[in-house]
């Protein structure tokens, strides 16, 4: 397609102080951020701000409702839910950013080679993500799990690969647009080597929509991590996960709902801010104008 | 609604047995439920099985009494919790067993007082020293899609045959200790046994590792047809199967064993096996009359299921002991593994995972069984809280006094108590310097890959049968195929011996006590604690019951009367 070169590189670019003045001013990424930062600082923090050891167990007062000893109440083995809620929270964000950090890792270069190369290697790189992508974001994880041990990296790396073809995509597609760029080729006869060219010149002024698709995939790769822990394929007993206690708090609704509200509240929390922020990011920074996303 | 609570033993030599899933038996969770009373009529004895009674302190509206009557017809809706993978009658998981008893017949069966009773061998008789039984068989009992074929002697004999033969993967438990079979005439077999077993025909009315009998035709042919087809002779047949959803089966108007009335078990007409794995879900569709009984569901639901139905207990002898492998360090210590059982707080875990259960010993044993060693309190020499003082003591003289890193704790989820076994079970030992991470296997890979296998710990599970040495001679004698622990006594082999070749009941029990005490002062097991079972039925169901054993089903014997 052809478009007016000085136009294209500005607005795909990543031109520092002006976006972080929009970002900062953006209401929806301000009222993510409200929401996320103080979860994630509790959560970061998460043994010194944690009442309780969140696997210590105190069967005399299972099922305690909110109050008292207990500031949220105990699960049905007595562990105190404030606490495994706030070290569950470092699962879970570690699993939306570490995830997405993978297929970040993953997914761009594959995109940007993709996108720069084109012709055979284009095809046979994009069937390959298309032929991952045609399997069921959730039945991939599963499948990917059952293979290797579930414990947290595992989970970490089954979301990344599932959701690197996804950023390999948006990465070609945004890299279609500007490899043709006079910089570009100025580059190539200048005599760079292909990383360079990649790395240097293309990868900066398509970071735009990379970084609106890895903040929507923060908020999908906790949804998919919590799923996969719910159905027992995540860090495994007895630590603290949201996923899990909301699978375990199932069998105990009758109990206390307690048990089931607090872990659901902190994942819905957690879910809607990431998503805020990726709205937010999507309205600044506004992919659409990249140019080419078929 | 009311509910019943039921403390029932399974009497005499009652060999307990493993139930191990897959190709060891079934594995399972909970306790089972059924229909009992009714029986039926036969005039066929027994002998050599004396004094097997279930002693029961129900303190119930009386329904377990055998009535003078029940409705027949209709159709009995069950909310199971598992579907099966095959309808052979010869392996599987639980489900497998309970529904293979339904389609398929044994020599000699247990009534819901778990008396011996007549069959497919309308009576028998054994030689002065019980190691030669000779069964006279019925002559009008016809196979299910095998166009009127009656059942005879060469069919026991080939199904003995096939159950004994290298090409058989699963187990045959129940034809332990069995020489031969041989065919006397077309309606008479004779069983020679290794040594002598007052209680030889109460072992062959086991369902897990059951002898089930099954047509020499289909076998010759080709055994794999078992799979899907029902070729029992049993009070069901199976109709329609989905895996996923449901089984139906249809009466057989022609069952041999009658009920009440004189006619033909079973009272219904048609059987409807519901599969809802999820408890919740089965305790809602009992509420809202969708099954008309569940027969498995867990405390956290039993006040969703006594709402609208009438909640049945049953003290279990189901038992989840953690095996301590002695081949390997540091479990090969004996102080070490003592050390263990001091930490161990039973009564926590007890509260925690089924608080209206009970505790028993670390034998093997449970209390459900009549020769449970009432002498040996519960609490002996470990106490049954936590004695952190004396745990350290040993684990100091054992060269562990700065504390002990072990290996990775298993556990399956095949059994939903076990997680929380595990997780109490690692906190325990913190508190006493044993430290160590807890894994959740799948219960197909723990089966697998680590159940009996060298150099592991881990949570293993045994449910009660009809009898009640099987347990000790499988998995806790010196020799026994599946010593888990790989734990070698002389003493409790002595005893065990001793048990075996008994020819009266009291030198049986006190072998049997003598064992039962040796393996909770020095064995390798540590016991946990017995679970109250619970399940639940409308009140338009009549004669439903639950039963401390674990695979044994009476479903056929239920009425409805919507």
């Amino acid at each position: 397609m052809a478009t007016d070169t000085s136009t294209s590189t500005e607005s795909t670019g990543f031109d520092l102080p002006p976006i972080v003045g929009k970002v900062l001013s953006n209401r929806r990424i301000g009222l993510g951020l409200a929401i996320l930062l103080p979860i994630a600082l509790v959560a970061i923090l998460g043994e010194t701000v944690a009442p309780y050891d969140p696997t210590a167990t105190h069967v005399a007062d299972r099922y305690a409702g909110p109050g008292g000893q207990f500031l949220l109440g105990t699960d049905h083995l007595g562990r105190d839910l404030l606490s495994r809620v706030i070290l569950g929270g470092r699962t879970s964000l570690l699993l939306g950013f570490g995830a997405t950090a993978l297929a970040l890792l993953v997914g761009v270069p594959i995109g940007l080679t993709a996108g720069y190369a084109k012709g055979r290697v284009d095809e046979l790189l994009m069937r390959i993500m298309d032929i991952i992508m045609s399997v069921p974001t959730l039945l991939l994880g599963l499948l990917i799990l059952v293979v290797l041990p579930s414990n947290i990296l595992n989970v970490v790396m089954a979301i990344g690969v599932v959701y690197a073809p996804r950023i390999a995509r948006v990465t070609r597609s945004a890299t279609l647009s500007v490899s043709e760029e006079e910089y570009v080729m100025a580059a190539k006869a200048r005599g760079e080597s292909s990383p360079y060219i990649l790395f240097r010149e293309i990868l900066p002024n398509v970071t735009g929509p990379i970084v609106v698709e890895g903040s929507v995939r923060v908020g999908y790769a906790i949804m998919i991590g919590t799923s996969l822990s719910f159905l027992g394929l995540g860090a495994g007993p007895p630590n603290p996960d949201w996923g899990f206690m909301i699978s375990t708090a199932r069998d105990h609704i009758y109990q206390t709902p307690w048990f089931l509200i607090w872990p659901s509240v902190a994942l819905l929390l957690t879910v809607m801010a990431t998503n805020l922020i990726g709205d937010g990011l999507r309205d600044v920074l506004d992919p659409r104008e990249v140019g080419d996303h078929s | 609604m009311p509910s019943r609570d039921s403390h029932t033993t399974v009497g005499t030599d009652r060999r307990s047995v493993l139930k191990l899933g897959a190709t060891l038996g079934t594995l399972g969770i909970t306790g089972l439920a059924g229909c009992m009373g009714g029986g039926d009529d036969n005039e066929g004895s027994g002998n050599g099985d004396g004094g097997d009674t279930i002693e029961s302190d129900d303190s119930n509206d009386g329904t377990e009494e055998s009535p003078d009557s029940l409705p027949r017809g209709g159709t009995f809706v069950v909310g199971a919790q598992q579907g099966v993978q095959t309808m052979s009658p010869f392996r599987g998981f639980l489900a497998d067993y309970l529904l293979g008893e339904a389609m398929y017949d044994r020599l000699t069966r247990v009534n819901q007082s778990f008396e011996v009773e007549p069959n497919l061998a309308k009576d028998w008789e054994a030689n002065d020293d019980y190691t030669v039984w000779t069964f006279n068989l019925r002559e009008d009992v016809a196979f299910n899609n095998m166009d009127g074929q009656t059942m005879t002697a060469a069919d026991v004999k080939a199904s003995y045959d096939f159950l004994t033969s290298e090409a058989f993967s699963g187990s045959a438990s129940s034809l332990s200790g069995v020489n031969s079979l041989s065919v006397v005439d077309e309606t008479t077999v004779e069983v020679a046994l290794d040594e002598p077993d007052l209680n030889f025909t109460k072992r062959i009315a086991e369902t897990g590792g059951a002898f089930f009998v099954v047509p020499k035709a289909v076998l010759d042919d080709d055994p794999a047809k078992l799979e899907d087809t029902d070729y029992g002779t049993g009070p069901l047949q199976l109709e329609t199967w989905n895996q996923k959803n449901d089984i139906t089966f249809s009466a057989n108007s022609d069952y041999h064993i009658e009920g009440v009335d004189g006619e033909p078990l079973p009272y219904f007409d048609e059987l409807k096996w519901n599969i809802l794995s999820d408890n919740i879900q089965r305790a809602n569709s009992l509420s809202d009359g969708s099954i008309d009984a569940v027969s498995r569901t867990s405390p956290n639901v039993a006040g969703r299921v006594s709402d609208s139905a009438t909640l049945v207990k049953q003290t279990s002898g189901l038992q989840y002991p953690i095996v301590l492998n002695t081949t390997v360090e540091p479990l090969d210590d004996p102080k070490v593994r003592k050390a263990i059982k001091y930490a161990l707080d039973r009564e926590q875990i007890l509260k925690a995972v089924s608080p209206e259960g009970v505790l028993g010993h670390h034998s093997g044993v449970t209390p459900v069984h009549t020769y449970y060693n009432d002498d040996l309190e519960v609490g002996d020499t470990f106490g049954t809280t936590a004695n952190v003082e004396k745990a350290k003591e040993l684990l100091s003289e054992a060269g562990y006094g700065d504390g002990l890193e072990m290996q990775t704790f298993h556990y399956d989820d095949g059994v939903p108590s076990k997680e929380v076994i595990a997780q109490l079970f690692q906190q325990q030992m913190k508190q006493v310097g044993i430290e160590f991470e807890i894994n959740r296997l799948t219960e197909e890979t723990w089966l697998s890959d680590y159940w009996n296998a060298e150099g592991e710990w881990y949570i293993t599970n045994y449910s009660t049968r009809v009898l009640g040495s099987t347990v000790p001679q499988l998995a806790l004698r010196s020799e026994g195929p599946w010593n888990e622990a790989k734990w070698s006594n002389d003493a409790f082999d002595e005893a065990f011996a001793r048990a075996t070749s008994a020819t009266s009941e009291e030198e049986k029990a006190e072998a049997m006590k003598e064992m039962q005490r040796i393996n909770h002062q020095e064995g390798a097991w540590v016991g946990t604690f017995h679970p109250k079972i619970y399940g639940g039925y409308k009140d338009y169901v009549q004669n439903y019951d639950l039963y401390p054993t674990y695979i044994k089903d009476f479903l056929s014997e239920c009425a409805v009367d919507k």
